[in-house]
């Protein structure tokens, strides 16, 4: 006995949801959206990263050589400055004022230091620095030391890697002379990678804590499937305002 | 809605090579950290050229620095219908970092010889780096029709055999 089965007749009126090349191209659709909404709404911010951070063999006040290497898997946040600036005789106190209030507002220690790297290292040499700058805050755990070297080693580091320009002017009768130079903090992060530049003499503490927590939440949370959104939040500039 | 069967085919064929095409950029964005050229910073256009208030409002000599043995930075102000400096002088070898910007309409720069062609607007810094190891004389022009002097907006970069 043969079975013969009998095909359903199509019912006029009756349509499918959706042609067979809308179902082809949805998935592309969904994607495009998405990465149109993410840009949009950037639900993740980080902070840019501006270039790598040039590398360095400076020495501090205690006259050991610190390099870039050694400063790796820390934050720094770098500035520049002189002993001898009288505009600037306030850093001290700036950098004091924000390891305190910086100290204040995270209870563990988040691996930050800060490195000021001397503009004058003719005047500025380790042992100079040593008798005239007073340590302070030894119990902080926020890290604060002077960087100086030869004035070509300076130079390169300065200018050539940080892109700060900085100039001598004529020395008068004493042989006193100042340095010209635009007040800059940088903030590097853990990888020696530039993630914000602070064109003042006086860093907002509020914005750095900002900025730090940008970079500790990065570190924190972007690692499987969530750093496919962090790299995502880099590629669409998902920059702090 | 009847589709002709090749038509129909030719479609899908566009269609798959487009998301074929928008996954490799995606992909190798990721891959290689491509990331969207984005303006190198703000400033005001009004203001810009005032002295004191930015390196655009610096005497005109003073807008090459180096930075750095072989190392420099030009500010270069665009505006109707010249740049400022428009004669730059380094010495082979030299590595020059252009921040260019302009205080009036929309400008280009387009250094022959080089890969650098930015778009220049009002209110935001265009940055490019270029290393020039061959002296002579490299053009720069404007490359965006800014008004009835564009033709005259052009400059010279003069790299000297002395490096």
């Amino acid at each position: 006995m043969t079975t013969v089965t009998e095909a359903k007749p199509s019912q006029p009126g009756q349509r499918r949801l959706l042609p067979r090349w809308a179902w082809f191209y949805s998935p592309l659709v969904l994607v495009a959206s998405a990465i149109l909404a993410f840009n949009i709404f950037q639900p993740i911010t980080v902070l840019p990263r501006i270039t790598l951070s040039p590398g360095f063999a400076l020495k501090n006040q205690e006259q050991i050589t610190i390099t870039s290497e050694d400063r790796r898997g820390q934050l720094t946040l770098f500035s520049f400055s002189y002993s001898n600036c009288e505009d600037c005789k306030q850093t001290p106190a700036q950098i004091d004022a924000i390891r305190t209030a910086l100290r204040e507002r995270y209870s563990a220690d988040i691996g930050l230091d800060i490195a000021t790297i001397s503009l004058d290292p003719e005047r500025d040499t380790p042992q100079n620095l040593g008798t005239s700058i007073a340590p302070s805050q030894s119990d902080n755990p926020i890290g604060w030391e002077w960087l100086t070297s030869e004035s070509n080693r300076v130079r390169h580091v300065v200018g050539g890697g940080f892109g700060l320009f900085y100039k001598a002017t004529e020395p008068d009768g004493d042989g006193d002379y100042d340095i010209r130079f635009e007040p800059r903090y940088v903030l590097v992060d853990r990888l020696g990678i530039m993630r914000a530049i602070y064109h003042t003499a006086t860093p907002d503490v509020d914005l750095l804590e900002r900025d730090i927590n940008f970079l500790l939440n990065e570190e924190q949370n972007s690692k499987g499937v969530a750093k496919i959104g962090y790299e995502a939040a880099h590629l669409f500039l998902c920059y702090p305002r | 809605m009847h589709i002709d069967r090749t038509e129909r085919t030719y479609m899908i064929i566009a269609g798959a090579l487009i998301a074929v095409f928008f996954g490799l950029v995606v992909v190798s964005s990721l891959a290689y950290g491509i990331q969207v050229p984005a303006p190198e910073a703000r400033v005001d256009p009004q203001t810009v050229a005032t002295p004191g208030n930015s390196p655009w409002g610096d005497p005109i000599d003073e807008r090459v620095r180096e930075l750095a043995p072989g190392q420099y930075e030009a500010f270069i102000l665009a505006q109707t219908w010249v740049f400022l400096p428009n004669v730059i002088e380094v010495p082979v070898g030299s590595t020059v970092t252009f921040q260019v910007t302009s205080k009036d309409v929309q400008h280009g720069f387009n250094l022959s010889g080089t890969n650098i062609n930015m778009m220049i607007i009002p209110g935001q810094v265009s940055k490019l780096t270029a290393t020039f190891n061959e002296p002579g004389e490299y053009a720069f022009i404007c490359n965006e029709y800014c008004g009835i002097g564009h033709q005259t907006m052009f400059g010279r970069l003069i790299v000297t055999d002395e490096g």
